[in-house]
């Protein structure tokens, strides 16, 4: 390639890249400016530089937490569920599942002509439902129990709906970690359950987060289960964001609640991301 | 003291059975090597003693206590794995020291019990090493010197030099034999490799099939191998076996060649020869037979030289360096007296 060729290629490459990034970052632009607009500011044309082109305003951040009595949206009721709902169905699926990996990775099951494999497979099948069948019987089930529009209800058909995912990434990890760990570990001094937590789960930290950020970010931003499963004494954040888009949208509302709402994801992301890419196997498994 | 007795031990795995009635008591500081092909059952074997795989009947006693249903971290056996098995998300020093820490030996003290293992296994400047950062040679020392922090009663091998480079596994050998005449420790080790075997052990266990051939010290059975298993898998290049016919305290190889032995038995038998004791002589003699030979391997101590006999018998010979043959000549060979074993053709037992 001579220099021409290069500089061709190169301005290719970063325009592409350019190009995809604006469609990716401009969203977020436009939620961040709408939110600082006041009605005129939204109605009056396509307007995107504060200042000079609009009057910034506060009204509609401020609104996330006002009362709804004087025209706010109170969010912080509906994001304090959303936490909770999301943090305790995360993390109750990312225990059992682990423990569930586990046991599939290293066990042999049978049930008639069943063996591990199809277990796994059966757990993954779960999820081929779409959710609109899953969410009538879910309903009438919570419904039964008395655990209708409740935490703790949304909290068990979460758990429900993400374990899956777990044992799925999981029993891939604990399948790459050489069953000599634990039988090292065992000779070592450890219970099973100790070689477990010490030695074989640090091993798969990466997958381990994997599963984490994949359960988080299903159950922060579910809009079906918590649309059909509360309405009125628990209200996760989607289905609040979603309600604001009634008879006459606040933009400005709207476009503050969606970048407060992904703002966890963001902060556990980065939190997580440090320990995704650690080679500690290498040169674990027989060379 | 740690004595380990097995007794009537029978394993399964699905249908096939892979321990069939093993028999055998390690003695007190014994070294004891099973050895045998793969799927010998000789790594089932180990592991029903370290408690990791359960037996399908007989029993384990470890200083005279039964080990049924115990841990195998209450067994007090540490083991040195094939694969090493270090924690990978560990230094050396935390790998070393975690035995100690989890059974809850107070610091300082696990803290000399470390630095002293490595000062002896020459790994102290790894310390601070993850798994992955060290050469397969380092990693296995460091497994071995997992295994001595603990100082158990009873030390496990299951075929620790077997994924290191030839040079490699010599020099650990001889460190690992080194190890056992310092510390006297009841010592099992699996390997499939007969060199490793003869060299290393005390006595020897032959597996095959999930049955013990025999059981000997390695003089034993390199000079009296119980059946053909035994002649053909110990002994580097092997034993040569070929058949021939008994009768009247003679032996009939090739048709008309015959060796002078003391047998009661006539009829066919199997004839076993190692290479060293097949003499070469020049010319015809009595009591030898023709062979032509087809391929010299000098080996710089000695040579080894295949041959021909009759029609197809293919024979290996091990002489002296200084012997000089050239391809395609004839020789005449002579069995060595009194190193001639015979077997049985069809049960492979030893007749002589």
């Amino acid at each position: 390639m001579n220099g021409a060729m290069v500089n061709l290629y190169s301005g290719l490459k970063y325009g592409a890249l350019i190009l995809w990034s604006v469609f990716v970052i401009a969203p977020f632009l436009w939620a961040l400016s709408t939110s600082f607009k006041s009605d005129n500011g939204v109605t009056g044309g396509a307007t995107y530089i504060p200042f000079l082109e609009y009057e910034p305003s506060l009204e509609g951040w401020s609104a996330l937490f006002r009362d709804t009595s004087s025209g706010g949206i109170s969010m912080q009721g509906p994001y304090l569920s959303s936490l909770v709902v999301s943090l305790v169905s995360s993390g109750i699926a990312l225990f059992l599942g682990t423990l569930a990996a586990y046991g599939l990775s290293r066990f042999t099951f049978r049930a008639g002509p069943l063996g591990n494999n199809d277990i796994t497979f059966f757990f993954i099948s779960q999820r081929i439902m779409p959710p609109a069948i899953l969410a009538i019987p879910y309903f009438l089930l919570l419904r039964f129990t008395g655990l209708l529009d409740t935490h703790v209800g949304l909290i068990l058909v979460y758990v429900a709906m993400l374990l899956p995912i777990v044992v799925w990434v999981m029993v891939d990890f604990f399948n790459t970690v050489p069953i000599e760990l634990d039988e090292a570990a065992l000779i070592d001094g450890c219970n099973p359950i100790q070689a477990f937590y010490r030695i074989i789960l640090p091993n798969c930290a990466p997958g381990l987060v994997v599963a984490a950020l994949l359960c988080i970010i299903f159950s922060w931003s579910d809009f079906f289960f918590a649309m059909t499963l509360s309405f009125a004494k628990v209200q996760l954040l989607p289905p609040t964001i979603v309600i604001l888009n009634s008879n006459k949208v606040p933009w400005w509302s709207l476009s503050a609640s969606a970048l407060v709402s992904v703002l966890p994801l963001v902060i556990i992301a980065f939190v997580l991301e440090r320990y995704l890419a650690r080679g500690n196997l290498a040169g674990v498994i027989r060379e | 003291m740690a004595e380990v007795r097995i007794e009537n031990i029978c394993k399964k795995f699905g249908s096939v059975l892979a321990l069939d009635d093993i028999n055998l008591t390690i003695h007190d500081n014994e070294f004891v090597v099973l050895v045998g092909p793969s799927g010998s059952g000789k790594s089932t074997l180990l592991r029903i003693i370290a408690g990791l795989e359960k037996q399908a009947a007989g029993s384990v006693t470890i200083d005279g206590k039964q080990m049924d249903g115990i841990a195998p971290k209450d067994r007090d056996v540490a083991m040195v794995f094939q694969s090493h098995a270090l924690y990978p998300h560990m230094n050396v020093y935390d790998n070393l020291a975690f035995n100690q820490r989890i059974r809850g030996v107070p610091r300082k003290q696990v803290d000399r019990k470390v630095r002293e293992v490595a000062e002896r296994l020459e790994i102290t400047e790894l310390m601070k090493r993850r798994p992955r950062q060290m050469s397969g040679g380092q990693r296995q020392r460091v497994a071995i010197g997992r295994a001595l922090v603990r100082d158990p009663q009873i030390f496990l091998f299951d075929e620790p030099l077997s994924n290191l480079d030839a040079e490699l596994r010599v020099r650990l050998r001889t460190e690992i034999k080194r190890l056992h005449q310092e510390l006297r420790r009841t010592s099992v080790y699996v390997t499939h490799d007969q060199v490793e075997a003869m060299t290393l052990a005390d006595r020897v266990v032959v597996l095959r099939d999930g049955r013990a051939e025999q059981i000997g010290d390695p003089d034993e059975l390199y000079q009296r191998p119980a059946n053909v298993f035994v002649a053909g898998f110990i002994g580097s290049p092997a034993m040569n076996l070929f058949p021939g016919q008994a009768s009247n305290n003679t032996v009939t190889i090739g048709g008309s060649e015959t060796i002078t032995l003391e047998t009661e038995r006539s009829g066919p038998v199997t004839v076993g020869i190692r290479p060293e004791d097949l003499l070469l002589e020049r010319g015809e003699a009595r009591g030898t037979f023709k062979a032509r030979v087809t391929l010299i391997e000098p080996m710089g101590a000695d040579t080894l030289i295949f041959c021909v006999a009759g029609d197809s018998q293919e024979l290996s010979i091990r002489v002296p360096r200084y012997v000089r043959v050239r391809d395609g000549e004839t020789v005449a060979l002579r069995p060595r007296e009194g190193a001639v074993h015979l077997f049985d053709p069809e049960s492979g037992r030893r007749l002589n």
